[in-house]
C-alpha cells in the first residue's frame, strides 16, 4: 500500500512543483510517515515487520457501503441525481474521516522539533501534510467506489467507467481541500487552546449530523419520488460540492451538454486546481503560525493547593470492593474529565442516542400530543434500550491516551491486584455515562408507558452491563490509558462493535421475553443477572486485562 | 562589533498572558561556545525554540547570520543546527533512515550524505546500530543520533538544549571535545545545560538568565568572585537563595505519621 501511494506521489511531481513546494522534501516526509505508520505495532512485542491489516479491514467495510451507493444508482433513474447523492455519500463520509480521524495530522505538532528547525518551506510542510491524508482517504475513496464504478461501466460502458474514476479521485481531493480550507481559516479567526476547543465542539457536532444523515438517507432513498425524478439546477446547486463531480461524470456519459451541467463540471475542476493552489500559495502562512501556536508550551499557573478534606463518604465506596479499585475509579475519572480525545470520541455517541431516539420515535412535529399518543400505544418500547448502546462507548476509549509512557507506574508500583485497577475504572465509566442514560430512560419510559414495563427495563440495563463485562473479558483489555491511539484501536473497537451489537439483538430478545414472564421469575432472572455482574467484575478483575 | 553571528535585541515573549522574556539583548561571536544558564523555568528553552524557529511569535528583532529571523528563516535554517532537550525523533525508523530523511530535508545530496553519516555514526560508536529501529534505543543512544541529526548539514551556528543528557561518561566527554573542535573551526555553540562543572569547563562565555532577563554575562573568570568560586555557588547566589535553602521542617513533615 505504502509502494502505490509513493508511486502516485511521484506522479504528482509536476503539480507538486508547480504549487510551489520542494518536491525531494516532499516525497522524503511522505515516505517516512507513511513508512512510520505501518511500523506503528500494538505493543513492543512485535517490534519487527507488521502488516496493514486494520486498515484493510476498514476498507472492507468502505466497500460494503459502496454496495450500498450503488444500490442507490439501480433505484434512482436519473444518473445526474444518483450521481450527485453517490458522491454527497462519498464526501460525507470521507469529509468526516479527515475531521475525526485525520485532522490531527494536519495540525501535528509533535515532530515539531525535528521538522520545524529544517529548512521545509511552509508550502511544502503543507503540502506533505495534505498529500498524507490525502493517501489514506484516497484509499478510502477507492474502496467506496469499487462497486458503483462497476455499476457504472455494466450501464454506461468504459468511458463512463474511466471518467467515474477520475471524479471519485477529484472528490476525494475537494473534501480535502474543503475541510483543510474551514480549519485554516477557523484558526486564524481564533487561537491556540480556544482553537482546539472548537474543533472538538465541531468534530462532536458533525459526528452527530452523519449519524443522523445516515439514518435519512436510506429513508429517502425509499420515496419514490426520489425514484422518478429528474434533478433540476438552481442557482444553490453550483454551490453544492457533490453536483460538481456528479456534473462532472453526466457530461462525458449522457452527452448531453446542457450548459448547466459543463458549469458545474467546470467547476469541479477548477475548485480542484485553484482550490489547492490558494490553499497552499496564500494560506500556508497561517498554517504555520497554527503549528508554532501549538508548539508553546503552557506555562503552569500557579494555583493553590486547596487542603485535603477529611475522608467523607464518596460515591465510589459504594460501588468499589477494594482500595485499588477506588484508586482506578478515581483516576479514570480524572483523566476522563480533562482528555480532549476521549471526549472527542466518546461524547458524539450520546449526540446520537437523540438522534437514535427521534429516529425510532418519528415524530409528528405538528403535534406532541399526538406523538405521545402514538408512542404509548406502540409496545416497541424496549428498542430504546439500543440508546444505551452508546453509553457504554466510554468504555472502548478507557484503554488510550497520548502519553502511554506513563504507564510505567502499573508495572512498578507495589500493586498486587491490577485488575482492581480496571474493574475500578469500568465502574466509574459504567457510572460517568451509562447511569444517566439509563435513568432518563427508566423516567421517560414509565412515564410513557407505565410502571409495569420496569421489570424489562432492569433485566435489560443489567443484560446491557453484562454484554459489555463478557466482551471485555473475550477480548482482554488493556489497563486504563496505556495504550497509543492510532490506527489499531479502529479495527479492534470496531469488532467489538459488531460483537456488541449482536448481543444486543439477543438482549432484547430478552427483554421481550420478560415482559412475558411472571413478575417473580423476573425477579428471579433478575438476581441472577445481578450476580452474573458480580462473577464477571471478579472474572476482570483476575484475568480480563492485559498489563502490557 | 563586527562579524555578530547572532543578534538579538529586546526579545520579548509571553503565553497568554504570562511573559516568560522580558527583554533580552545579546550579541554572539563566531567560535564561541556560549553556555546559557538559569533556572527552570527562566526561558532558556523557549529562546532557543524561537531562535531555531519553532517559535515564530515573539517581540524584538532577531538576526541570525545577517539575516533577519522573519523574513529569512528557511535561508536562516539551512545554516544552523538544533539539538532538541526532549529527545525528539522519529523512534520507528533506524538510524540510518532518519539521519537519511532529515538530510534530504536539508538537500544534501546523495552520496556525501550517505558517506557522512557513516562517519558520523562511526564516530560515535554507533554504527552497529545504524539499520536497528529506535524504538529500542537508551536514551543516550538517542541522544547521539539527536546530535548527529543537528550538525548533518554542517551548520554554521549549532544550538544544543541540555546535550549531555542521558549520555555515558565517555560520551559526555566525546561532545565536549567535538563542541571543542567545532567552536575552533569558527562554529557558534550555543547551548543550555543544568550541568554547572560543564558549562564552567567548556564555555568561552556564560550567560545566566532568570526570571526572562540576563543577570549575568561574561567569561567564567569575569564572573566568579571570592564568595562564589564555583558556577555552582555563583548560580545559587544569583538566583534566588530561598529555593535552594533545604527546608528540613517541610521535608520531615511530609514523611511525619499521622
Amino acid at each position: 500500500m505504502e509502494k502505490i501511494a509513493l508511486f502516485i506521489i511521484k506522479l504528482l511531481k509536476h503539480p507538486i512543483i508547480l504549487l510551489g513546494g520542494d518536491y525531494r522534501q516532499v516525497e522524503a516526509i511522505l515516505r517516512t510517515k507513511l513508512s512510520m505508520d505501518f511500523r506503528r505495532s500494538p505493543s513492543m512485542f512485535h517490534a519487527s515487520g507488521k502488516s496493514d491489516k486494520t486498515f484493510v479491514f476498514q476498507l472492507f467495510i468502505l466497500l460494503i457501503f459502496g454496495l450500498f451507493i450503488a444500490l442507490g444508482f439501480t433505484s434512482i433513474q436519473n444518473l445526474m441525481l444518483g450521481l450527485t447523492i453517490g458522491f454527497a455519500i462519498m464526501m460525507v463520509m470521507l469529509g468526516s474521516s479527515v475531521i475525526t480521524e485525520f485532522s490531527s495530522v494536519l495540525f501535528d505538532h509533535r515532530d515539531n522539533q525535528i521538522l520545524l528547525v529544517r529548512p521545509i518551506s511552509n508550502r511544502s510542510l503543507l503540502l506533505s501534510r495534505l498529500l498524507h491524508i490525502q493517501v489514506y482517504i484516497g484509499f478510502m475513496a477507492v474502496a467506496l467506489g469499487a462497486i458503483p464504478s462497476i455499476m457504472i461501466a455494466y450501464k454506461h460502458g468504459v468511458i463512463a467507467f474511466i471518467v467515474y474514476w477520475i471524479a471519485v479521485g477529484l472528490c476525494a481531493w475537494i473534501t480535502l481541500l474543503l475541510t483543510s480550507f474551514f480549519y485554516i481559516l477557523l484558526s486564524k479567526v481564533v487561537s491556540g487552546e480556544r482553537f482546539k476547543d472548537i474543533i472538538s465542539y465541531f468534530q462532536i457536532f458533525m459526528a452527530v449530523m452523519i449519524f443522523g444523515g445516515y439514518q435519512l438517507m436510506p429513508r429517502l432513498m425509499e420515496n419514490d419520488a426520489i425514484k422518478n425524478t429528474t434533478m433540476d439546477i438552481h442557482w444553490w446547486t453550483y454551490l453544492i460540492p457533490p453536483a460538481w463531480v456528479a456534473g462532472f461524470v453526466d457530461v462525458f456519459t449522457t452527452r448531453t451538454f446542457s450548459l448547466e451541467i459543463i458549469v458545474l463540471a467546470i467547476l469541479a475542476l477548477v475548485v480542484s486546481v485553484g482550490g489547492a493552489i490558494f490553499l497552499v500559495r496564500n494560506m500556508s502562512g497561517s498554517f504555520e503560525n497554527v503549528l508554532s501556536e501549538g508548539a508553546a508550551e503552557k506555562v503552569a499557573v500557579e494555583k493553590k493547593v486547596e487542603s485535603r478534606e477529611k475522608h467523607r463518604f464518596k460515591i465510589y465506596d459504594l460501588f468499589c470492593v477494594s482500595e485499588t479499585e477506588k484508586s482506578g475509579w478515581k483516576f479514570s475519572m480524572a483523566i476522563t474529565k480533562r482528555d480532549r480525545k476521549f471526549k472527542q470520541a466518546v461524547y458524539p455517541s450520546i449526540g446520537m442516542i437523540i438522534v437514535l431516539a427521534v429516529v425510532m420515535v418519528k415524530p409528528d412535529f405538528s403535534s406532541f400530543a399526538a406523538t405521545m399518543q402514538k408512542l404509548s400505544e406502540n409496545k416497541n418500547f424496549f428498542f430504546f434500550l439500543f440508546c444505551c448502546f452508546f453509553g457504554t462507548t466510554a468504555l472502548t476509549q478507557l484503554p488510550y491516551t497520548d502519553t502511554p509512557e506513563g504507564a510505567w507506574i502499573f508495572r512498578a508500583l507495589p500493586i498486587e491486584k491490577h485488575g482492581h485497577i480496571l474493574t475500578g475504572a469500568i465502574k466509574a465509566m459504567l457510572f460517568k455515562f451509562l447511569m444517566p442514560i439509563l435513568i432518563l430512560l427508566f423516567i421517560a419510559t414509565m412515564s410513557i408507558w407505565g410502571l409495569e414495563k420496569l421489570q424489562g427495563l432492569i433485566i435489560g440495563s443489567m443484560m446491557i452491563i453484562l454484554i459489555n463485562l463478557y466482551t471485555i473479558i473475550f477480548m482482554k483489555m488493556a489497563l486504563p490509558f496505556t495504550q497509543v491511539r492510532d490506527m489499531q484501536q479502529k479495527s479492534a473497537n470496531m469488532a467489538r462493535m459488531f460483537l456488541l451489537m449482536f448481543l444486543m439483538g439477543i438482549t432484547i430478545g430478552l427483554v421481550y421475553l420478560s415482559l412475558m414472564m411472571n413478575v417473580w421469575i423476573s425477579v428471579a432472572v433478575s438476581v441472577v443477572l445481578f450476580l452474573a455482574i458480580i462473577n464477571a467484575f471478579s472474572q476482570i478483575r483476575n484475568k480480563g486485562y492485559i498489563l502490557s | 562589533m563586527e562579524n555578530v553571528m547572532i543578534s538579538i535585541r529586546g526579545l520579548e515573549k509571553s503565553y497568554g498572558g504570562n511573559q516568560v522574556l522580558k527583554g533580552i539583548d545579546l550579541d554572539i561571536h563566531p567560535g564561541q561556545i556560549i553556555g546559557y544558564i538559569g533556572p527552570n523555568g527562566a526561558g532558556k528553552s523557549t529562546t532557543v525554540k524561537i531562535l531555531c524557529g519553532i517559535i515564530t511569535e515573539y517581540v524584538g528583532e532577531i538576526n541570525v547570520l545577517g539575516m533577519d529571523l522573519r523574513k529569512q528563516g528557511i535561508d536562516i535554517k539551512r545554516k544552523i543546527g538544533y539539538v532538541p532537550e526532549n529527545g525528539a525523533l522519529y523512534d520507528l525508523l533506524t538510524p540510518n533512515e532518519y539521519l537519511s530523511f532529515i538530510g534530504t530535508l536539508y538537500g544534501i545530496p546523495e552520496e556525501k550524505l550517505n558517506t557522512r553519516i557513516n562517519l558520523l555514526l562511526s564516530f560515535f560508536g554507533m554504527e552497529k546500530n545504524a539499520d536497528q529501529r529506535m524504538d529500542t534505543f537508551s536514551k543516550g543512544m538517542k541522544q547521539k543520533i539527536l546530535i548527529i541529526a543537528g550538525i548533518l548539514n554542517d551548520p554554521e551556528i549549532i544550538f544544543l538544549d541540555e546535550p549531555l543528557s542521558g549520555l555515558d561518561a565517555n560520551s559526555v566527554i566525546l561532545v565536549k571535545e567535538m563542541l571543542t573542535r567545532l567552536a575552533a573551526e569558527g562554529k557558534t555553540i550555543f547551548f543550555c545545560s543544568h550541568l554547572m562543572d560543564v558549562v564552567e569547563k567548556i564555555s568561552d562565555r556564560i550567560i545566566l538568565i532568570n526570571d526572562g532577563k540576563v543577570i549575568a554575562d561574561g567569561t567564567f573568570e569575569e564572573l566568579k568572585t571570592e564568595k562564589a568560586e564555583t558556577l555552582e555557588k555563583l548560580f545559587a547566589n544569583l538566583t534566588g537563595n530561598q529555593e535552594s535553602e533545604f527546608k528540613s521542617d517541610v521535608f520531615n513533615k511530609a514523611f511525619e505519621e499521622n
